[in-house]
């Protein structure tokens, strides 16, 4: 501070005590402007001094713990005692889809859906004598509910009131829901499965208890057939009765057959067998139908013996279903082809026809059981859909498989079955 | 912590910061880290500055939390401050400078201006 010159030694003069005043005045009003600064909430951090300085944060601890409430996954409120709305969080905003401003001060009971008010009452009063739960169906902005589960507990501190936690239950609804809807369908498909085994064994009994009587009635027609009172119509009725009988012997047999695989029954004799032998047998079972329709049947051998394991009576039983589709479903004076090779390790056997073909579409049911490709088509040729789709069995039984060519309707078909050879 | 590019290291480095050139505007600004009053001051004093001091004023923020000892040659209680070494005398305003008109005045800016 500079010396005035004239200045005593003792006393202080007027310019000195005047600039003392002055830089008191200053500190005097930088302190006044400090005090409403942080009064004013200007500033949000201060610096203490003690051993050494330290900057305290203002509200640091607050905030944080702000943020959580605010950013968690269930919705919160605090309430007045009258129950109006004096603080919520995010969640609770989302929750009503109503903004902050339109909630806030509010009776709470103005966002309670009408059934639960009497609900919401109870629970605000025990919460007042200290924490209740109850579940309530709060009402959004746009009308629609959502299901929650609330906890009111008395505030401890301050200002009596009360404050809410509240969980959304919409997804442990929707989660509920699902969950009983997975345990009906566990039930319906029980169900399913328990009446699909009942068809199967209904179905097995009555082929079963149909085919009984056709010994007998095939025997008898032969007797008439071969009396001596037989005439020539009595002896074609006989033989008409005897035909059919075998008809419906075949198609029993076949659904017996498909009962067994169903219900796992089935006995294969497995031994090794010469491919020949069972091509044969099935040429043989098929060539009446095959004359029947008047076709060409060619048969293409295999340039050398191809020997198998596999059960001869069903493998020929395989080729038979496959010669008769193929001569039902080509008209009159067609032609069939057998073909059979040895291709790398398999015994590939080939039946392949001009007759009506199957469409694209069709294609892959053909395997299905009682699948009828064309249902219109001349169902007089009878069959209930089941020989291919046994064939397709007894052929998987033997680890082979059969695939089903057709370049469409009109255009023929081609069934190929291959099996491990020897 | 950011305050690294912005405050010098050392009290040496901070002094020679200082340059004698009378039309130039010294401010110091006083943060502590983050808080939003002292990220909050730092861009509403860069935005002042260029609308009313374009060219002709260097800031130094000093982040208290990393060089709390900075703080008494000012002697800087509330955070964050500005503080106004050049021209002298020595102004200081407090707060986040949201209020252009105010900080204006208390940095005597309108009045050496006009």
């Amino acid at each position: 501070m500079p010396q005035p010159a004239q200045a005593t030694i003792n006393a202080p003069s007027i310019e000195q005590l005047l600039q003392e005043n002055q830089e008191l005045r200053r500190r005097a009003q930088e302190a006044e402007e400090i005090l409403q600064a942080l009064h004013r909430g200007e500033a949000d951090a201060i610096l203490v001094e003690g051993v050494h300085e330290q900057v305290y944060v203002l509200g640091t601890a607050d905030d944080s713990y702000r943020l959580m409430i605010e950013h968690l996954p269930y919705s919160a409120a605090t309430l007045t005692p009258e129950s109006a709305v004096i603080q919520i969080n995010a969640s609770f905003i989302d929750m009503l889809k109503l903004p902050a401003e339109s909630v806030l001060g509010k009776p709470i009971g103005e966002f309670i859906a009408e059934d639960s008010v009497s609900e919401m009452q109870a629970l605000v009063r025990e919460g007042l004598q200290g924490n209740a739960k109850r579940e309530i169906v709060f009402e959004r902005g746009d009308g629609t509910t959502v299901p929650v589960y609330l906890c009111a507990k008395l505030e401890q501190e301050g200002a009596r009131g009360s404050c809410l936690v509240i969980s959304d239950l919409t997804e442990q609804r929707h989660y509920e829901r699902l969950l009983e809807t997975q345990e009906a369908l566990r039930v319906s498909e029980e169900r399913l499965r328990l009446a699909d085994r009942k068809k199967d064994e209904f179905i097995a009994t009555l082929a079963h208890e149909l085919r009984n009587p056709l010994g007998a009635i095939t025997y008898a027609a032969s007797i008439i057939g071969k009396s001596e009172i037989a005439d020539a119509s009595v002896k074609w009725a006989s033989e008409v009765i005897e035909r059919q009988v075998r008809h419906m012997a075949r198609l029993l047999n076949d659904l017996l057959d498909v009962g067994r695989i169903s219900t796992g029954k089935m006995k294969l004799d497995m031994r090794r067998i010469d491919l020949a032998t069972v091509l044969d047998a099935a040429i043989e079972a098929s060539r009446p139908i095959i004359e029947r329709y008047r076709h060409t049947f060619e048969v293409i051998p295999p340039s050398e013996p191809v020997f198998l394991t596999g059960d001869a009576e069903r493998l020929a039983q395989v080729f038979t279903n496959l010669l008769s589709n193929s001569a039902k479903y080509t008209n009159p004076g067609g032609r069939l082809c057998l073909t059979a090779k040895k291709q790398a390790e398999e015994a590939v056997v080939s039946v392949s026809d001009v007759g009506v073909g199957i469409a694209a579409e069709k294609l892959p049911h053909v395997f299905d059981l009682f699948y009828q490709a064309d249902e219109g088509f001349e169902r007089t040729k009878g069959g209930l859909g089941i020989g291919l789709s046994l064939a397709k069995r007894l052929v998987e039984m033997h680890s082979g498989t059969i695939e089903a060519f057709s370049e469409g309707l009109g255009k023929g078909s081609e069934f190929k079955v291959r099996l491990p050879a020897l | 912590m950011t305050a690294k590019k912005t405050v010098p290291p050392t009290l040496q480095e901070l002094a020679a910061t200082k340059t004698g050139d009378p039309d130039m505007w010294e401010l110091r600004l006083y943060v502590a880290g983050k808080t939003a009053k002292s990220q909050a001051a730092q861009e509403n004093l860069k935005k002042l500055c260029e609308e009313n001091l374009p060219g002709k004023y260097r800031i130094e923020v000093v982040d208290l939390l990393v060089y709390p000892q900075l703080a008494k040659g000012d002697q800087i209680i509330a955070i964050p401050t500005l503080v106004r070494k050049l021209p002298e005398p020595i102004r200081k305003v407090i707060g986040d400078l949201s209020n252009a008109e105010r900080t204006l005045v208390g940095l005597q800016l309108r009045s050496t201006r006009s």
